[in-house]
């Protein structure tokens, strides 16, 4: 016989929390679900009433459970946040065009505006062409290194104060083991951090660390968002699936294992000795490195030239800062790409600053027209499609 | 009423995929829905969109082997005729492998069974039944 709740003891219970192990009908079950993540921003102070803040948004169950979630926060506890879509278009045809289709939707289902960033406006390389040139071996390196650098730039497009990601409770465990695993003690220190420093500028934040994908995705599953769920054409991270597989099966067992791990990340205290050195900012591009160049900037470098594993080997570390006069009639790139060199983020900066200017003297759609996209976000001062008179910028 | 002799065919579209089931002890009518990716996973041919969320209706016997029939049985019969190739990625030897959730009318099958096995859910009339991947990226 089917239980009755343990929080309001009068309705069917539908789901065993496996945090607590509570059984609890549907109607407990969201409002305690929404009301953890609540917590999670009160209590990791994520937010400023005013703030600018985008969500990371791929169309997958995370990211879309996240959209809806902070919009019904922000409305029903009165953050007084300005919510945005930003996603990132890597370039991958059946996959990656198929996704943002559902952001699409739920920009129109939430009323939220979007941008889009893709790999092939900021970097003139979409996935499809780094595959291509790199093989199916490295080609995640390229994707992870250009995706975190792609949404910092975005923000400053949009000049964000914060972004928001789905990174979820497994995630997190995830990372811890794999950190672990790989013995790299620097990252094991910080990825448990709720909000990391991103750009060093714009915060970037994780309100589902607390939250368990199984009750994500029964979430969306008894809420019917809609999602997309494929997995990228592109090889997996193979390492990531052990690890993720190993959880799973723990998790299977031991439900509260997951929850268990993250407290023992939190808990590991990093010695000074292992901690990274202050960083500081790419010669080219203006973005946070520890390096005189920046891993985007050698992986770029690297395909232009002809010889992608220079950005993947260690000696990436070591790509000279002057080596700039790239010759392009040595490359064996395919013919259709053209380089495009990525806009120096003091570049963005300035831009944001000009736009957050505009807006405090109630200038706000300074867009007339449409420009033609070629500005990459840096001439013309339409952040979404909503700002641009003429639609289409960007 | 089906007599102890007669065996139903599966509908024409899909008989050449489906195996004989024996219906004589009566049968029941399941809405079996797989979704977080999953879906990809199946015979396309087998699968409805309702709304979004991909469905197939099943006829499955009321009895297996004498036994009313499990969710055990269907399964089996799942990983046997509906998933396309790769039935590792839907069960790991017997079990639903771990990350597919299994909901058993919006509910979690974990609970549905109070302190039992959930392997052993007697299978009822009208149920609908939800696979649901959470293994796929967000």
């Amino acid at each position: 016989m089917p239980r009755q709740c343990d929080i309001c003891q009068c309705a069917r219970a539908i789901i065993r929390r496996p945090k607590t192990g509570q059984r609890i009908c549907k109607e407990c079950f969201f409002h305690v679900f929404e009301t953890e993540v609540h917590h999670t921003i009160v209590d990791g102070r994520l937010f400023s009433p005013g703030d600018r803040v985008g969500i990371g948004a791929s169309g997958g169950k995370d990211s879309t459970v996240l959209a809806y979630m902070m919009k019904t926060l922000n409305e029903r506890y009165n953050y007084g946040l300005e919510l945005f879509l930003l996603s990132v278009d890597e370039g991958i045809a059946g996959y990656r065009d198929d996704s943002l289709e559902t952001v699409k939707r739920n920009k129109e289902q939430y009323g939220l505006p979007l941008m889009i960033v893709s790999y092939e406006q900021l970097y003139g390389w979409s996935m499809d062409a780094i595959v291509e040139a790199v093989g199916r071996k490295n080609n995640c390196t390229f994707c992870g290194v250009f995706r975190r650098q792609a949404l910092d730039r975005g923000a400053l497009m949009l000049d964000l104060d914060h972004i928001v990601t789905g990174h979820n409770a497994d995630d997190v465990a995830e990372t811890i083991l794999m950190n672990l695993l790989r013995g790299d003690i620097p990252r094991l220190g910080r990825c448990t951090e709720i909000t990391t420093a991103g750009d060093g500028y714009i915060g970037r934040s994780k309100p589902f660390k607390y939250a368990y994908e199984k009750e994500i995705v029964m979430y969306a599953y008894l809420k019917r968002l809609d999602y997309f769920s494929t997995e990228c054409t592109y090889s997996p991270n193979a390492y990531r699936g052990y690890a993720r597989q190993f959880l799973k099966d723990l998790e299977s067992v031991r439900p509260s294992a997951i929850i268990d791990i993250i407290h023992s990340g939190e808990a590991i205290k990093v010695s000074e000795e292992v901690q990274v050195q202050r960083p500081s900012s790419c010669e080219r591009c203006g973005y946070i490195s520890s390096n005189p160049i920046c891993k985007a900037c050698a992986l770029l470098e690297g395909l232009e030239r002809g010889i992608p594993k220079l950005g993947i080997s260690r000696s990436a570390k070591h790509v000279d800062a002057s080596a700039t006069d790239i010759s392009v009639g040595q490359t064996q790139k395919s013919t259709h790409h053209q380089a495009v060199e990525p806009v120096h983020f003091e570049r963005l900066r300035e831009k944001a600053l000009e736009m957050r200017m505009r807006r405090m003297n109630g200038d706000a759609n300074p867009c007339a027209a449409p420009c033609d996209d070629s500005c990459h976000g840096t001439t013309c001062v339409c952040a979404t499609d909503d700002d641009c008179a003429g639609g289409g910028c960007h | 009423m089906a007599s102890s002799t007669s065996i139903e065919t599966a509908p024409k579209s899909t008989d050449t995929l489906l195996p004989k089931l024996d219906f004589s002890a009566g049968s029941l009518d399941l809405v079996v829905e797989f979704g977080g990716g999953l879906d990809a996973l199946i015979k396309q041919e087998l699968l409805k969109n309702v709304n979004g969320a991909k469905q197939a209706q099943i006829k499955f016997p009321k009895q297996i082997d004498q036994h009313p029939a499990t969710i055990q049985d269907l399964i089996f019969h799942l990983r046997d005729f509906y998933v396309k190739d790769k039935p590792e990625l839907f069960c790991v030897g017997d079990k639903v492998r771990p990350g597919i959730l299994v909901i058993i009318n919006e509910m979690d099958w974990e609970i549905v069974e109070d302190n039992a096995d959930e392997y052993a859910y007697k299978l009822q009339d009208k149920d609908h039944i939800a696979f649901i991947s959470t293994l796929h990226g967000g």
